[in-house]
């Protein structure tokens, strides 16, 4: 995103929402799986998810009306992304 | 860029409509104006990929049925139906929340333009969504990086390079609070404002006290300066007004005045004469250990010159010159320390003289011619020239020691 010509600013919540699922999701698939490599994939997923949670804590106190803002201004989805 | 933006990325094949005004049932591909391009999974630039994943993209490959046909054109007739204008256009309230009740521009998808160019299309036209341009303009003119979030948790390598690894954790711990202070403070730096310092220790306290204190007492000496100097002009003045009245009168000190100088220098700095020479003959020694305090008056500085003498001596010299040098040392143990009365000096003369000894310390009489042919020879300190008469004595000593020797083997043996 960063290293895009154009506005990607109304996209850090989505692609945040988009990760935070996706992890949430495999996390729910592997809870219960016994193989072995599936644990290991399993906890690498919890500490990835504590990794990102880490980061989006330090970038929304500073940024995070900002991105409301910019999320919010744009047309396509206004509050579409708040509904859910 | 383009070249290595797309080895960089995944591309797949994605079909862009474009507006059809034309509503054909069975739209031909020529007719549809559709286009082959190319979209990007992981490019986030734009609002298509939420509505162009590849799930949602109609396959236009030939041999497929009739039934996908006529969905695939029904698909479209709804993505290419024109917006719906709302009926009551001129009676919206700006302050009634229209952007988000306005569904205009959410169900024409592909429709869309790109952000960057529906705001100022709604700029240029005078929309409603004019003013909020404005905002929009100034909040997407922010350049997104993840260098500000990748910062935030690489403080310490902006404190301490590569390079630089014998910094130790206290160090950096310190460096980086202080980098980070003025941040947190709005660009406060530590010590400007009270509110947020901390709370001060006993020892801040202290060495508050002890500063104020040092510019006291630097205030206090410019104080006492100043009084010195009122003191001097006064003190001129008086000087100068009782020069005025009455020159006798020099006990303050006035300079200038010529008899008082005149008795001050003469009357002090007059000299002893012969008494002052003697004083260059005291010893240096301090005056606990002169000559009059030590037991029998005697000094060790003349103790040190006679043990030189002996110590080169005895071994080497004749039979009669070693209980003379005995005999040194006693007068040394017994000598009261009185330059006029060295007898034994000439006795040493003497026993230089029976010995035939040559001068040994380098000290030649002008004198005496016979030293001075001997110039040529090095004078070596300690050295000693045996004459004729020495090798004798030498010899007959000798021949004495032998004959005792014998003497004392044939009483052992006898025994």
């Amino acid at each position: 995103m960063a290293k895009r010509h154009t506005v990607t600013l109304h996209h850090v919540i989505t692609v945040y929402n988009n990760m935070f699922d996706h992890m949430d999701s495999m996390m729910r698939a592997l809870a219960k799986k016994k193989t072995q490599w599936k644990e290991d994939l399993f906890f690498a997923v919890i500490l990835a998810r504590h990794k990102l949670s880490k980061y989006y804590t330090e970038v929304t106190p500073t940024m995070g009306m900002l991105l409301i803002s910019a999320l919010i201004l744009d047309p396509f989805r206004k509050l579409r992304s708040f509904r859910k | 860029m383009e070249n290595e933006y797309g080895a960089k990325h995944r591309r797949a094949p994605v079909i862009k409509y474009k507006k059809v005004l034309s509503s054909n049932l069975v739209p031909s591909a020529t007719a549809s104006g559709f286009y082959q391009s190319y979209f990007d999974l992981y490019d986030f630039s734009s609002d298509e990929e939420e509505y162009l994943t590849p799930n949602n993209v109609p396959e236009t490959t030939p041999g497929r049925s009739d039934r996908a046909a006529r969905l695939l054109t029904a698909t479209r007739l709804h993505f290419n139906s024109p917006p719906e204008t709302p009926k009551n256009w001129g009676q919206i309230n700006p302050n009634l929340n229209d952007y988000h009740s306005d569904p205009m521009e959410i169900s024409s998808t592909f429709w869309i333009l790109d952000i960057t160019d529906w705001w100022p299309q709604q700029e240029e036209t005078h929309s409603k969504y004019a003013d909020l341009s404005n905002v929009a303009r100034d909040i997407f003119s922010i350049i997104l990086h993840s260098v500000g979030v990748e910062a935030s948790f690489s403080l310490g390598r902006d404190v301490i390079g590569w390079r630089q690894s014998k910094t130790a954790s206290e160090t950096l711990r310190e460096k980086v609070v202080i980098r980070q202070f003025p941040r947190a403070n709005n660009g406060i730096l530590a010590g400007t404002d009270r509110e947020l310092d901390t709370p001060h220790t006993e020892n801040d306290s202290e060495m508050i006290k002890e500063v104020e204190e040092r510019q006291w007492h630097r205030m206090a000496k410019v104080h006492d300066f100043l009084e010195m100097w009122q003191g001097r002009q006064n003190l001129c003045s008086t000087q100068k007004e009782s020069r005025s009245q009455n020159k006798q009168m020099t006990a303050v000190g006035y300079i200038s005045d010529t008899e008082a100088s005149v008795k001050a220098t003469w009357s002090l700095f007059q000299h002893d004469g012969a008494a002052a020479c003697k004083l260059s003959e005291i010893s240096p020694l301090p005056p606990a250990l002169s000559a009059k305090d030590l037991p029998g008056g005697r000094t060790q500085i003349l103790n040190v010159r006679r043990i030189r003498r002996i110590n080169r001596l005895p071994v080497e010299s004749d039979d009669d010159s070693t209980p003379e040098s005995i005999s040194d040392t006693d007068d040394w143990l017994n000598w009261n320390g009185d330059l006029d009365n060295r007898n034994d000096s000439e006795d040493d003369c003497a026993a230089n003289d029976e010995s035939d000894i040559g001068p040994i310390n380098g000290i030649e009489d002008p004198e005496c011619p016979q030293q001075q042919k001997l110039r040529a020879v090095p004078n070596v300190p300690g050295l000693v020239r045996l004459t004729r008469k020495s090798k004798r004595k030498a010899e007959k000593l000798l021949v004495m020691v032998n004959a005792v020797e014998t003497r004392s083997n044939k009483g052992g043996k006898k025994r």
